[in-house]
Parts: structure tokens; sequence; C-alpha cells
């Protein structure tokens, strides 16, 4: 039986891709968060 | 807490990582591909997870109007899409060497693509209505709804003929005849998705707190 | 508006894939597969058919060269000769599920087109008895003898 180790790799490496991603996302949304918060708010 | 539940989970995953490639053995029949489940049956269940406090969540919001609710289902929803979008992915690199295709339309499969497609749809509704009570109200009825399709997506292998197999741990009232080390190596792994799960909802759930302070 | 678009675009694909995905659930996924009794009750030929049984122990036949296969599936009540060309996957063998894609040709066999392996949600361990017999088995043929 052929091992197939690429496509072992291939699922793993999506999955942290995808995961490692979303993390990063939340990250940046939070830095935008807190830079719009810290500024003066503007007047509508 | 976010941040000690963020390393419970990093550490969850290495561990989780040791146990697939070292722990585990190599499967008899499909060899190491097998070692894919270790991603695949995790990620699904956090799914269900996800979609199921989706549901509860927007149950309670109906019911109290809690901002906290709407929060919390809006938070796990996100990320159940992402959690669906690795099962699918990591399913489908999987079902190539070994069934033979990367994909196929059995119960099982069509009921996961109409599950994510489902949540997307919830997701595009809560950025497509500006006025934060209705959209929390219509994505609530939405999220009640769409979590009819979990029951649909696991016990269709039972109900219909499918290419998929049957469940190996979740199956209802029978125990797993596989051996330890690859029940213990999908358990750790399972503890592990889970606590990245909760890690992500808590911080996703904070964040959205704090964007909508910023707009008020 | 402009974002009033997008999020009508996007709305009209989600609309659109989850319609084609009950449409595919409905005419696909509630019978999925027949099986061998249920096509050798009434085959009909040209038609497009997905079979699904347990290939018969003894039964296949396997040219790499001209990547000719043939074997029956089964379901224990009848069998259905199949017969296709190319690489089945790797979990294809005897004694083992498959679901196959084709057409009942008239002339009493099934012409596959896509061969499918169906595997089983029970996974095991190599049996550690017979990894020693193996490693014994090299040693005395490498003449190490230890």
């Amino acid at each position: 039986m052929p091992d197939n180790w690429s496509f072992v790799i291939a699922a793993y490496a999506i999955a942290a891709v995808a995961l490692g991603g979303y993390w990063r996302r939340l990250v940046r949304l939070e830095r935008d968060v807190e830079r719009r918060n810290a500024r003066p708010r503007r007047p509508r | 807490m976010t941040r000690v539940l963020g390393w419970l989970a990093a550490a969850g995953l290495v561990i989780g990582l040791v146990m697939a490639f070292v722990i585990a053995p190599r499967e008899v029949t499909q060899g190491h591909v097998q070692r894919i489940m270790y991603v695949h049956v995790p990620t699904a269940w956090v799914a269900y997870l996800a979609f199921a406090v989706v549901f509860v969540a927007s149950i309670v919001y109906l019911a109290r109007r809690s901002a906290t609710a709407d929060r919390l289902a809006h938070a796990s929803a996100e990320v159940g899409v992402v959690f669906t979008g690795v099962t699918i992915a990591s399913g489908s690199i999987w079902g190539k060497p070994t069934w033979g295709t990367w994909w196929t339309w059995d119960a099982r499969l069509t009921s996961v693509a109409i599950l994510f497609i489902m949540y997307l749809g919830y997701l595009l509704l809560r950025g497509m209505i500006d006025e934060r009570e209705r959209g929390a109200r219509y994505a609530a009825v939405l999220g009640i709804i769409a979590a009819l399709d979990i029951p649909l997506v696991h016990f269709s292998v039972y109900w219909w003929r499918t290419l998929h197999q049957p469940p190996s741990l979740m199956k209802p009232g029978g125990a797993s005849t596989m051996p330890a080390p690859i029940v213990a190596a999908l358990l750790v792994n399972l503890a592990a998705f889970t606590l990245l799960y909760a890690y992500f909802v808590a911080r996703r759930t904070r964040l959205l707190a704090r964007q909508q302070q910023a707009l008020a | 508006m402009k974002r009033h678009a997008k999020f009508l675009i996007g709305g009209a694909v989600i609309a659109a894939a989850l319609a084609y995905m009950i449409y595919a659930g409905v005419t696909q996924s509630v019978v999925y597969f027949v099986t061998p009794s249920e096509l050798s009750a009434a085959p009909v030929t040209g038609k497009a058919y997905r079979l699904g049984g347990m290939v018969e122990k003894g039964s296949m036949r396997w040219e790499p060269r001209s990547l000719d296969l043939s074997f029956r599936l089964s379901d224990g009540k009848a069998t259905i000769p199949v017969r296709h060309r190319g690489t089945p996957p790797d979990l294809f063998g005897e004694g083992r599920g498959a679901v196959v894609e084709g057409s009942w040709a008239g002339d009493g066999y099934f012409k596959a087109t896509t061969i499918l392996a169906k595997h089983s949600e029970d996974y095991q361990a190599p049996d550690p008895a017979s990894a020693e017999r193996h490693k014994e088995m090299i040693k005395t043929l490498s003449g190490d003898t230890r």
C-alpha cells in the first residue's frame, strides 16, 4: 500500500494555513480597533 | 484568561501532532495517509460544536435580546465556517488517494457542503444589515434553521447509502474497536482543537464587542 | 450602493450554490448507488448508474499493460460482472467495498467509467507479531545471524 505522504503533508499544511491565517486576521482586526479607539472620535 | 486558553491550545496542538505522527501506528490498509484523520475528524467535531453553539446562542438572543449571546453566535459561526472549510479540504485530500476521488455527491458530502454554504450565507447576512438589532434578529433565525442540518450531516451515513464511512468514534451506542494508540491520538487532537475553538471564539467575541464600541 | 451590490451578488452566488447542492442531494445522494440485486432486477441498457457492492474474492483480473480491469460486485444475493479500463484507487481490492460509475452494457456486464473504493471506519494497527516475523525473515535472508 503506497503511503501518499504528499497528501498527508498537503492536508496538514492547508489546516495550518487556514487556522493560522484566521488567527492572524483576528490579531490584525484587533490592532485596527485599538487604533480607531485611540484616535479622537470624528464628529458625525 | 484568553491568553491562557491560547497557550493551552498551542500546547495541545503540539502534543496532538506528536500523537498523530509518532505515537499512532501506521494504519494497516491505508498506510500513513490515514493520519489525515487526526486533523479531519477533530475539525469536523469543532464544526458541529461551533454551529451547536450558534444554535443555542441564537435561541438565547431571541428570548432575552442579550448582546453577548448575539456576539457569541456571530463569533462561533465565523470560527465554525473556518473549521468546516478545513474539514472539507482535508477530507477531499484524504478521499483522492483512498476512495479515488476528490469529491462525490453522496449524502455526507452534500449535507456538509450545504452546511458550509448556509453559514457563509449567515455571515453575509450579518454583514449586509447595518441596523444591529434587526441584523441580529434575522441572523438568530437563520442560525436556528441552519442548525437542523447538523444531525443530517452526522446521521447521513446511517440514513442513506454513502461513499463516506460511518464514524469510528462517535458511534451511536457502540464501543470503538480501534487500537488504543489510534484512539488516544484522536482524543488528544479532539481536545486540542476544541481548545483552539474556544480560544478563537473568546478572542472573536471580545473583538466584536470592541468593534461595536468603536462604532457606537 | 456599491456595498449593497456586492452583498447582492454574494447572496445570489450563495443561493445558486445552495440550490445546486439541494438538487444534487435530491438526485444523487438519496440513492447514491444501487445494489447488484436492484440492478439485476431491472437493468436498463445504456442508462447511467452508480453501483455499489463488495468485490467478490477471486473475481478480480487486472492487466497492467492494457489497464483492463474486470471483477464481480456482489451484495450477497446478486452478482454483477464489471469491466473497466484504468488504474483503480489504492484501496480497491477483493473482499472490500467499491462503488462504480458507468452503465449497463446490455451484454451481461457493467461498463464502469469510474471506480471508487469504499473503506471501513475500523482502523487497525500493524500486528506486532507479523512485523517481528517479517524482521526475522529479512535477517535470515541477509545472512545476519546474530
